[in-house]
């Protein structure tokens, strides 16, 4: 488990308000087209999505499930894109939030659960502090070899607009 | 910095050393609790004993006297499976740390006489395994306390030790 990914490939990226997007896509065994975006902020920092690309026209796409039962296989492909990124830039850090399913806050969401389980398990505290925020869902893992001053403040402060960090 | 190839001996050499001084004194525990109830036996086989002892002794003193040569060569890790082997190691020796405190804090002019050159031989190992141990807990301090400081009380900090602790050894680090 965690270990076998499907096959991916970066189509393209977009620069929307100086926030670049690197799109990834790849199929699954079923099928299903799913699209990973990968927003570079400053100071390196990555946000990681993804999405089906049935849904690629949904205002919640990002809170839909599939129900395609293959959500080990995407979650080690969304994670070796990652590491795609971290082998292209030493420097790179990464954010992402566990949205919300129907019924559910926007704290300590199911998805945040099991996306900062599997994180806090595969990605080593040797390069990455981990930096999970419950309150609002969200995970920041920190590359440790960034040396910026006050890093984490300035992230903080740059996702402002994005969840409120009270 | 030093490749973990050649330091993996020396990890092998105080985990070795370690084990064997508590299991000898786990021996030893029982071989006085059931000789002191056959004296005469006891008066009988003291000059094998003590044969013995003198033996074991001396091969305690000249391992004792091996690590404290290579005390400096602490290990280092560099990647994800230096790391992961550096953690293994670690594990094994902390394993033992509670026999090897109980055989530090013994006092050896409690023991009777025959015994003494042997345990002081064992606390002295004791001793150097557990300084060993409390430098590999320092080379992982780094990990342990947070590195970025955060302004929100709302960002909470996993340390090293607990990302450890939770994580299932079956999966590999992707990165």
């Amino acid at each position: 488990m965690f270990t076998d990914h499907f096959p991916y490939r970066k189509i393209n990226f977009d620069i929307i308000d100086g926030v670049i997007t690197h799109n990834f896509t790849f199929f699954a065994k079923s099928g299903t087209r799913y699209i990973v975006l990968a927003e570079q902020y400053d100071f390196f920092v990555f946000a990681v999505k993804f999405y089906n690309a049935r849904h690629k026209n949904c205002s919640e796409r990002f809170n839909r499930l599939t129900n395609k039962y293959e959500c080990s296989r995407v979650i080690t492909t969304v994670g070796h894109i990652m590491k795609d990124i971290f082998n292209n830039n030493p420097f790179a850090s990464f954010a992402f939030i566990g949205s919300q399913l129907k019924d559910e806050g926007k704290s300590n969401t199911k998805r945040f659960r099991l996306y900062s389980r599997i994180i806090e398990s595969l990605v080593a505290p040797l390069n990455f502090e981990h930096r999970p925020i419950p309150q609002h869902s969200a995970y920041i893992a920190l590359n440790r070899h960034n040396t910026e001053p006050q890093l984490l403040e300035k992230i903080e402060q740059m996702f402002q607009h994005i969840f409120v960090v009270e | 910095m030093l490749p973990l190839q050649s330091n993996t001996a020396q990890f092998d050499l105080y985990q070795q050393n370690g084990e064997l001084v508590s299991s000898l004194w786990a021996f030893m525990k029982s071989f006085n609790r059931t000789l002191s109830k056959y004296i005469l036996l006891m008066v009988i086989l003291a000059p094998i004993l003590c044969i013995i002892m003198v033996v074991i002794g001396v091969f305690l003193r000249y391992q004792e006297r091996k690590m404290s040569k290579s005390s400096k060569l602490i290990a280092e890790f560099n990647d994800i499976a230096q790391y992961q082997q550096f953690k293994k190691q670690q594990l094994r020796i902390l394993e033992m740390k509670k026999v090897l405190m109980s055989i530090k804090d013994t006092n050896a002019s409690d023991m009777p006489f025959l015994l003494r050159f042997l345990v002081n031989q064992m606390k002295d190992i004791s001793r150097t395994v557990l300084s060993f141990e409390e430098l590999l807990d320092k080379k992982l301090k780094r990990y342990n306390q947070p590195q970025f400081n955060a302004s929100s009380s709302a960002v909470k900090y996993k340390a090293e030790k607990e990302l450890w602790d939770a994580r299932n050894p079956a999966y590999s680090y992707w990165m």
